[in-house]
């Protein structure tokens, strides 16, 4: 008698759990990346643009220009150019590669993508557009 | 019945299970936030001994401001830091850390041997807060107006006045949109006189003036412009301006031939696309020749280097080494930093995509397959344009050098960072496929080279009353003109002595660029905690 009453529950439940299973599915497929661009420059989005990376790369300060993310939805950061007293570049002979951003759209939100390490951050005032 | 309803609830129980495994995949797809690793404490060693070194991890991160550790534990980290990774690490001497400041402690560990020519072997000892360390720049961009000065300081011991000429100009910036181009004398900055200035504020106010530190900033400059007798005064306002790394890639018509003309200013992410583009174009031009004009290019990323290297030269480079690393001999497998086996630095033939909105990675490079290039220089040729030219010089390829002596910096580091300091010490060595690199005194041109670092080619003073790539230009002349004859022009000599003269310069008031200068190794700030 409890076997009975159980299977339909399970039943049940495994029915929630495909349909719950279905919405994420959807919510999965809707949260495709696409490459994107800024649809509307503002100095308040350029510097919420300037926090998040630095948040995202840990970085302490992050310098970009009026143009990021206009035309391409991609960004390369580097070292700021620092030198020594008699103008020589210290970092003259560097085995980096550069910061690789992308600018790309996940649902409704608009994110800043780290290319090597796949972390994201979203923005929450830059408007953005798909590329 | 039961049997069979247990085998049910089984399946089920199971089914669900997988279910909600999957369920749970599809979860954490906003951002994520970025974890800080944390570090382990190690408790604090006992006294200095001599010649007697810990493991540099077992003191790293004890830090005083935060109070892990001290300044003796600092002082301990960067001794034994020095002693595993300084490339010298066997001339240090190995003092007791006590009665030193931390800073100044790191300023003991390096060498004091001096070059060939008599100059300190290791001037690239520096240190800076890694608050300063970390800044990031989009690639190219800068607080400033689009302009580079060449500053020539006052020498009142040989009568040398200060003035500060415009050696070249970035497009679309401030400057070039008020028509400021090389060779322009800037006579006087918010009417403080260049040559006149003869006290500490008035050199602060050129200083700012000349080198902007804030968006926004406006100054007036009083010009005079090549070739002009009068002055204009014109307004610029400071904003985030990009750089051109590439400029002003043209043809030179001869009666031997089309040479090609490559200005190429600095090995930043956005150089990869411009070089593919102006090698794309000279190639279809069907040059002859290369003039590689790299007199104010002061390094960057040395796979760009290797990169121009290749579509320079080509089927050449094929099975060669662009570069080999040298690390000191307690580290002649891996590398002390990455912990990886140590390879050579190919000949990059591919894109790597620096900036892969202008460039994504693995296309195919373009080359000229020359084994002849004119390579233009000054003292601002430095690090990975000296690699440059190494490199070619280890496969043969004929190196011309026009102009003066390079930096002399084969030499590069991991910047490392400890307790809020970020710390430069020389770790390693570049040498080309024939093993040469031991240029600490510079590339210098030569009519009849008899070392190693002595390039065949012609001394020959940078010449700003030309603008770049004119066939008039002192060091394009010298190169065309020793193309077709193998000589050097002759009244260069005179100049080449009166610029190895030493001068004497006041040391309050020299000009310079101090944005980025970031306090270096006079700093004593150490209360920032990672």
């Amino acid at each position: 008698m409890k076997v009975n009453i159980l299977v339909p529950s399970l039943l049940l439940m495994l029915l929630w759990c495909s349909f719950g299973c279905s919405i994420q599915a959807q919510q999965k497929s809707s949260f495709i990346e696409v490459s994107a661009l800024i649809s509307h420059f503002s100095n308040e989005s350029h510097i919420e643009i300037e926090n998040t990376i630095s948040i995202l790369l840990e970085q302490q300060r992050v310098l970009i220009a009026d143009n990021a993310f206009i035309d391409s939805s991609y960004l390369s950061l580097e070292r700021a150019a620092h030198k020594t007293d008699n103008g020589q570049l210290i970092m003259g002979r560097s085995m980096e590669l550069p910061f690789r951003l992308r600018l790309i759209i996940k649902g409704d939100l608009c994110f800043i993508k780290d290319e090597k390490s796949g972390k994201s951050l979203a923005l929450s005032i830059t408007q953005c557009k798909v590329q | 019945m039961n049997s069979l309803s247990n085998k049910t609830i089984a399946g089920v129980l199971a089914f669900s299970f997988l279910a909600l495994s999957a369920c749970g995949g599809g979860g954490n797809s906003r951002g994520t936030n970025v974890i800080l690793s944390s570090h382990s404490v190690s408790a604090t060693t006992g006294g200095w001994l001599a010649r007697d070194f810990a493991e540099p991890s077992t003191l790293a991160d004890q830090c005083a401001a935060n109070q892990t550790g001290s300044q003796f534990t600092e002082k301990m980290w960067l001794r034994s830091w020095s002693n595993d990774t300084y490339l010298w690490y066997n001339e240090i001497d190995d003092q007791n850390p006590a009665g030193f400041g931390v800073i100044d402690y790191f300023d003991e560990l390096k060498t004091n041997a001096l070059t060939a020519s008599g100059r300190l072997k290791d001037q690239f000892h520096f240190s800076m807060p890694t608050q300063e360390w970390q800044q990031l720049n989009q690639s190219g961009a800068s607080v400033g107006y689009g302009i580079n000065f060449h500053l020539q300081q006052s020498d009142p011991s040989s009568g040398v006045e200060r003035k500060v000429t415009i050696t070249y100009t970035d497009p679309d910036t401030p400057a070039s949109e008020a028509n400021i181009a090389r060779g322009a004398v800037v006579i006087d900055v918010d009417g403080v006189n260049i040559s006149a200035a003869n006290d500490a504020t008035s050199i602060a106010a050129l200083n700012n003036g000349l080198f902007p530190a804030t968006d926004g900033q406006q100054t007036t400059f009083t010009l005079q412009d090549l070739g002009q007798n009068e002055t204009r005064k014109v307004t610029l306002t400071a904003k985030t301006v990009i750089s051109t790394p590439v400029q002003n890639v043209k043809t030179l018509a001869t009666n031997t031939g089309k040479v090609g003309y490559l200005q190429f200013n600095s090995h930043i992410a956005t150089a990869e696309k411009g070089l593919v583009d102006a090698i794309t174009s000279l190639k279809a031009e069907n040059i002859s020749d290369l003039i590689l004009d790299l007199r104010y290019n002061g390094g960057g990323y040395l796979a760009l280097a290797s990169q121009l290297s290749y579509m320079i030269a080509g089927d050449a480079t094929e099975h060669k080494v662009f570069e080999k690393l040298t690390f000191n001999d307690k580290h002649q497998n891996f590398d002390p930093v990455t912990g990886e086996q140590l390879t050579s630095t190919p000949f990059y033939d591919t894109s790597i995509g620096f900036n892969e909105g202008l460039l994504t990675a693995g296309h195919a490079l373009p080359t000229l397959n020359l084994s002849r290039v004119y390579v233009l220089t000054s003292q601002n040729t430095c690090s990975a344009s000296e690699s440059l030219m190494n490199g070619l010089r280890g496969i043969d390829v004929e190196v011309i050098q026009i102009g003066s002596t390079t930096c002399g910096k084969p030499y590069g580091f991991y910047p490392t960072p400890n307790c809020g300091t970020t710390y430069f010490t020389v770790q390693f060595s570049g040498e080309n496929d024939k093993g040469f690199g031991d240029y600490s005194d510079g590339f210098e041109p030569t009519f009849n080279p008899s070392f190693d670092s002595e390039v065949k080619g012609c001394w020959v003073e940078d010449d700003l009353t030309h603008a770049l790539g004119d066939k008039n230009e002192d060091l394009v002349a010298a190169a065309l003109s020793y193309r077709e004859t193998a000589n050097c022009p002759g009244v260069q000599l005179a100049k080449y002595l009166m610029g190895n003269k030493r001068s004497v310069i006041t040391q309050d008031f020299i000009l310079e660029d101090k944005r980025m200068q970031a306090v270096l190794k006079n700093n004593r700030l150490v209360n920032f905690t990672r």
